[in-house]
């Protein structure tokens, strides 16, 4: 490996601006053009530089970092049924391509080889003629929960919303590959899109990740161009992404251009090492594991939400109070969601629905009548179709801080 | 502190070794992934490697990485007088998780 030496200042404005048209500044480093005062923070120290931007197209976002984006939705805001375009929440690990800020697909192709008996060059037009599905799919980041482990984990404090059900519309992954003729040596995907790697060095790729093809052979698992019915957003891929619904967001990877059939577990970047990987067995926390005992994070977790009521809520004595969210379980679905407002002593099931499609999210609600005035905490809890429970308590503890699945609480306050 | 300074220094505390991990710390990424995370020195150190790997960090003098060090253990570190709390939401509610 070469001896790689800081940039020079001039090299260093080319990185910073290089290349990059006035909107990809606007949303990837814009702190201070998306500002609109610099009142309100001058007078505090320390201000969280990032309160106060907006992403063009989002809303009701929190904004965990600007460059590279990542936001995530308030859990109140997530209360639809099927997740807007502008309530999505957003994990980049580069730079949007010039080309989804423009919206421009002029000249796009899909690259399908590797492991194939005929590789492929598809156009849009091309990829369009496979028979189109839509499906409602939920899409988690392996992280979301990361603020809640302590010692605290390293990467983008998620909290509670890098969670989303949109509809896509695309054609299935495995149809596309069918086409290119998988060859029996054919393991696992490798993903590739047109992101620009953080450094401006467009030998280096931000993310390409993958999955064993069976995952990838399944019907859900979309290669898509349409989010609830208008063409994938600049932030969510246009004018191509793999949706792999119930696994790590990462393996929906946004802007794809390639897709290369592998002989072997995938090794692009952030497949190996300690990205979205966890121990193969329960360590206490804080613990230093082996890089050789970290396994791929392949499902995700039972997990809920509750999106009504936003916590902190005062309300009136002897009213009934309808409390509701979304339940949804990786490659399995929820078989009930149960809710409790005395800390897990009673639980109370609530009525749920099955899901729109597999790996659509469901909906639960129930109405809560409160015993007496005072403070209560609302905790909801879903149970998949094998028995398995959230966890009251953040669970299994792991470097990176992936898979919290802990209930959700919100506090009511009853007057 | 002044405007275009507390502007300038994307929200990084003042501090001894701010200015290096300003010029080394913002070219690729903002200064919101470094005020999200507190950790050890150590772990710091191995997120420098790890970038220095993966990501195109460039290499960092021996007095220069100590100043960084030193600057990210003090002011993003683990102790809790730690200025930055790692869940900047906190808790939705007002029971802590399993406080004992
Ligand atoms: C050459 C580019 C580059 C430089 C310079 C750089 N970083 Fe990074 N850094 C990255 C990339 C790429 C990531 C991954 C971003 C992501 O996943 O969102 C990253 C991630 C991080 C993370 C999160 C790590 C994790 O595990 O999620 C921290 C903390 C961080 N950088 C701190 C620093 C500090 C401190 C410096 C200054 C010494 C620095 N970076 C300089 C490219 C760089």
């Amino acid at each position: 490996m070469s001896n790689r030496q800081k940039p020079n200042a001039s090299r260093r404005a080319f990185l910073k601006y290089g290349g990059l048209t006035a909107l990809t500044i606007a949303v990837d480093f814009s702190l201070p053009l998306l500002r609109p005062s610099y009142s309100g923070w001058m007078a505090v120290a320390n201000a969280d530089p990032l309160d106060d931007i907006s992403i063009p197209g989002k809303n009701g976002l929190r904004i965990l970092n600007n460059r590279p984006l990542n936001a995530e939705t308030l859990p109140h805001f997530l209360d639809d049924e099927i997740t807007p375009n502008d309530r999505h929440f957003v994990r980049n690990n580069g730079l949007v391509p010039s080309s989804a800020h423009e919206m421009d697909a002029k000249g796009w192709t899909l690259t399908v080889d590797g492991e194939v008996h005929n590789p492929l060059v598809l156009t849009l037009e091309q990829l369009k003629r496979f028979k189109p599905y839509t499906y409602s799919l939920q899409i988690e980041c392996g992280g979301n929960g990361r603020a809640g482990y302590d010692p605290p984990a390293k990467g983008n404090q998620w909290t509670y919303g890098a969670v989303g059900c949109a509809t896509y519309t695309g054609v299935r992954m495995g149809d596309v590959l069918r086409s290119a003729g998988l060859k029996n040596s054919a393991v696992y995907t490798g993903y590739y899109g047109n992101d620009l790697h953080l450094s401006g060095d467009p030998n280096k790729i931000p993310i390409s990740r993958g999955t064993p093809i069976s995952k990838a052979m399944d019907e859900h698992t979309l290669i898509a161009w349409e989010m609830n019915g208008r063409p994938l957003p600049t932030l969510h891929g246009f004018p191509l992404r793999v949706v792999t619904p119930g696994w790590p967001g990462s393996t929906s990877i946004k802007w794809l251009k390639h897709i290369t059939v592998r002989d072997r577990e995938h090794d692009g970047p952030k497949m190996t090492g300690y990205s979205y990987r966890v121990p193969r067995y329960p360590v206490p926390p804080g613990a230093h594991v082996p890089k050789r005992d970290m396994k791929i994070i392949e499902s995700m977790p039972v997990k809920s939400l509750i999106t009504f009521p936003k916590s902190r809520l005062n309300w009136k004595y002897g009213k009934p109070l309808q409390v509701r969210g979304h339940a949804w379980a990786g490659d399995s679905s929820v078989k009930t969601v149960h809710v409790s407002i005395d800390f897990g002593a009673n639980w109370g099931e609530t009525s749920l629905t099955p899901p729109a499609n597999p790996f659509a999210w469901q909906n639960w609600s129930t109405m809560l009548g409160f015993p007496k005035r005072g403070y209560y905490e609302i905790w909801a809890r879903a149970t998949d179709t094998a028995g398995v429970m959230q966890p009251m308590v953040v669970p299994g503890w792991n470097p990176k801080g992936y898979l919290n699945n802990a209930t959700h609480r919100v506090a009511v306050t009853v007057l | 502190m002044g405007f275009s300074e507390d502007f300038q220094y994307q929200g990084l505390a003042p501090g001894m070794g701010r200015k290096q991990v300003l010029e080394n710390c913002t070219v690729c990424h903002s200064t919101a992934i470094i005020l999200q995370n507190r950790m050890s020195r150590k772990q710091w150190d191995q997120t420098l490697t790890w970038m220095q790997k993966k990501q195109g960090l460039w290499d960092l003098e021996p007095s220069l990485r100590k100043a960084i060090l030193d600057y990210l253990s003090t002011h993003q570190g683990t102790k809790k007088s730690s200025p930055q709390p790692h869940n900047p939401l906190g808790h939705q509610y007002s029971y802590r998780p399993n406080p004992l």
